[in-house]
């Protein structure tokens, strides 16, 4: 299950979707907006994405993982806009028979996630300033 | 051909628009389009190298063929999660 949404997410409605008597494990993810960095207080992160592209690369995403793992099921849910200290921008959710599935496969979908999908990212600092989040790429480039 | 190409992140703010419409001849490749964005949009000279593009909603090569209606996205270094 794939949904990008603006929208607070439920993780445990998520957990409790995926529980199933079939399965022996359910391992969830929570990507949470981390406060401080270095010396330097986020106010908040601000999502965009290219949100058709996005929910096709996720749902390509959580193919890839039920090829691989033996899951029972599977959900991932992003959030767009603001997200403020403490909140959930991003949650994984995989269930499988054992548990070293269940824990590879949610690693797996969250690193890949993270290098495929066309969502990006905004630091709003305390001190004013702002920043795009784009790996490898200078700042001021 | 006219094709348009959409901006995201950084490369939105600092083209300072979220598209831009492109003049291309027909045959045109990525790699056409990607010289053509830049004579455009001279501000995103030293971060085209570093940005991927969509066709299509999937990742292209600097050899893939630009149609028309093609739906043609900037992809700048994602940083999700």
């Amino acid at each position: 299950m794939i949904e990008i949404t603006e929208g607070p997410i439920d993780h445990a409605a998520l957990t409790e979707r995926v529980r199933s008597n079939l399965a022996g494990a359910v391992c969830v993810f929570l990507g949470t907006t981390r406060e401080v960095t270095g010396d330097r207080r986020t106010l908040t992160l601000e999502y965009e994405a290219y949100a058709p592209m996005a929910r096709r690369r996720l749902e390509a995403i959580e193919a890839q993982a039920r090829e691989r793992w033996p899951l029972i099921d599977a959900a991932i849910v992003h959030r767009l806009g603001r997200v403020g200290p403490g909140e959930i921008s991003v949650v994984v959710a995989v269930s499988s028979p054992h548990r070293a599935a269940a824990f590879e496969a949610c690693q797996w979908i969250m690193d890949t996630l993270k290098q495929d999908v066309p969502i990006w990212k905004k630091e709003r600092y305390a001190d004013g300033t702002d920043e795009w989040v784009h790996p490898g790429l200078c700042p001021k480039g | 051909m006219q094709v348009e190409v959409r901006l995201y992140a950084i490369a939105r703010e600092r083209a300072g628009r979220p598209s831009v419409v492109l003049d291309l001849p027909e045959g045109s490749r990525l790699a056409d389009l990607k010289s053509a964005l830049v004579r455009s949009l001279p501000e995103l000279t030293g971060l085209v190298p570093h940005f991927k593009f969509a066709i299509d909603q999937e990742y292209a090569e600097d050899g893939d063929m630009i149609a028309s209606g093609s739906e043609v996205v900037v992809v700048p270094p994602v940083s999700g999660g």
